[in-house]
């Protein structure tokens, strides 16, 4: 499978990044001013315009490979979307994507550190340590800031997963973000980010998410779908790449996805 | 009834800011000059136009998870006039397609066009 490739700060895009969500509706407009509407699901698309500047000749050769290989529009890959969490159902933890022993416990409609009661309390009713986590259909290799707001009213502590990876965070009442920023170098296509409770732990979640960049940005809630878009491809034919200077390099991507291929 | 999000300040709507009243009706003109006129509609129909900037990444995703849940111009809800708030109970997206720039971290920018709907 094919990848959007990271730059060397290991973002995907830099600011100003450009997004249209599109929706299709049949509309009959009568002459009164009503109308009689019906959702047209197959239209939906996401398109991004990304404007790369200040390349280097390592980064634009790996856009130009890319390029190459996905030959065009002729092709689809995976994008990142690096505006939005790459988690589904972030703050519904009961979903079966979320992996889970029995014997944790979940409540969820506690209050959050945003407000509203969105956070979740897990606890470790077992006498060993037990995990939540869910896969991630997107490359180990990349670099991931997994990041999630905890609290612990026992200040007990928790571990944030990332494949085989880890990162251990002692908790206080109070709520703290906590983050896991790195990558591996393994060659797998799909990544398991979690958090690890020892026994008898009890926690409080709220805001986990997963982006592809090496720091935090806001919360983004998801529900059924997340930042991962498997079937997507670039809306050009064409690839102008201007040089500014020496290891200086500018190139703008239109990018197009859909749900399905 | 899922109700027009509100920004961290709790506006719903930021300066330049634009409302429309619309009639509907229709005229006839006839050739000495004399014209009829008739009703289309009972009463006018409201459109704002929402411009945002400034929004942080949080403030636009809600915005865009709004658009995906009224699916563009498919679904209803209750939008609250900004200049006197009165509410309107059955109000629709007026707009298929939801186009967001991100300039920065806090520099985020989109457009909505909201229009009352016709029973």
């Amino acid at each position: 499978m094919l990848f959007f490739p990271q730059l060397s700060t290991g973002a995907i895009a830099q600011y100003p990044i450009k997004k249209r969500r599109i929706t299709r509706s049949i509309v009959n407009a009568c002459l009164d001013g009503s109308a009689i509407k019906v959702a047209d699901v197959g239209g939906s698309a996401t398109e991004w315009q990304l404007q790369l500047t200040d390349l280097d000749d390592a980064e634009l050769q790996a856009i130009q490979q890319f390029f190459s290989d996905i030959e065009g529009r002729l092709n689809t890959f995976t994008f990142l979307d690096p505006t939005d969490n790459l988690f589904t159902w972030s703050e519904t933890l009961e979903k079966n994507v979320w992996q889970k022993n029995a014997l944790l416990r979940l409540e969820s409609g506690v209050a959050d550190p945003h407000g509203s009661t969105r956070a979740t309390r897990i606890a470790n009713t077992a006498a060993s340590e037990l995990s939540i986590q869910q896969d991630v259909n997107v490359p180990a290799w990349f670099r991931y800031c997994f990041s999630v707001y905890a609290r612990s009213e026992t200040r007990g502590s928790v571990t944030q997963t990332r494949a085989t990876d880890s990162i251990l965070h002692e908790l206080t009442p109070e709520w703290r973000r906590i983050l896991f920023s790195g990558q591996s170098t393994s060659n797998q296509e799909t990544v398991a980010f979690g958090l690890r409770l020892s026994a008898g732990t009890s926690i409080e979640v709220f805001g986990l998410q997963v982006e592809p960049q090496p720091g935090a940005s806001e919360y983004k809630a998801t529900f059924s779908t997340g930042g991962v878009y498997p079937f997507a491809r670039l809306n050009d034919d064409t690839l102008a790449i201007t040089s500014h200077a020496l290891n200086r390099h500018a190139c703008t991507l239109h990018i197009v996805a859909r749900r399905t291929n | 009834m899922p109700t027009f999000p509100k920004l961290k300040t709790s506006a719903v709507a930021q300066y330049p800011a634009t409302k429309t009243l619309a009639y509907a009706n229709q005229v006839l003109k006839f050739l000495g000059g004399d014209e009829q006129r008739y009703r289309e509609s009972r009463a006018a129909l409201r459109r704002w136009v929402v411009r945002l900037d400034l929004l942080d990444h949080a403030e636009l995703a809600a915005l865009e998870l709004f658009f995906l849940m009224q699916q563009g111009r498919m679904g209803t809800f209750l939008f609250v006039d900004p200049w006197d708030q009165t509410q309107y109970p059955d109000c629709s997206l007026d707009q298929d397609i939801f186009e967001l720039e991100l300039r920065g971290e806090t520099q985020g920018r989109t457009e909505l066009l909201i229009r009352e709907n016709r029973k």
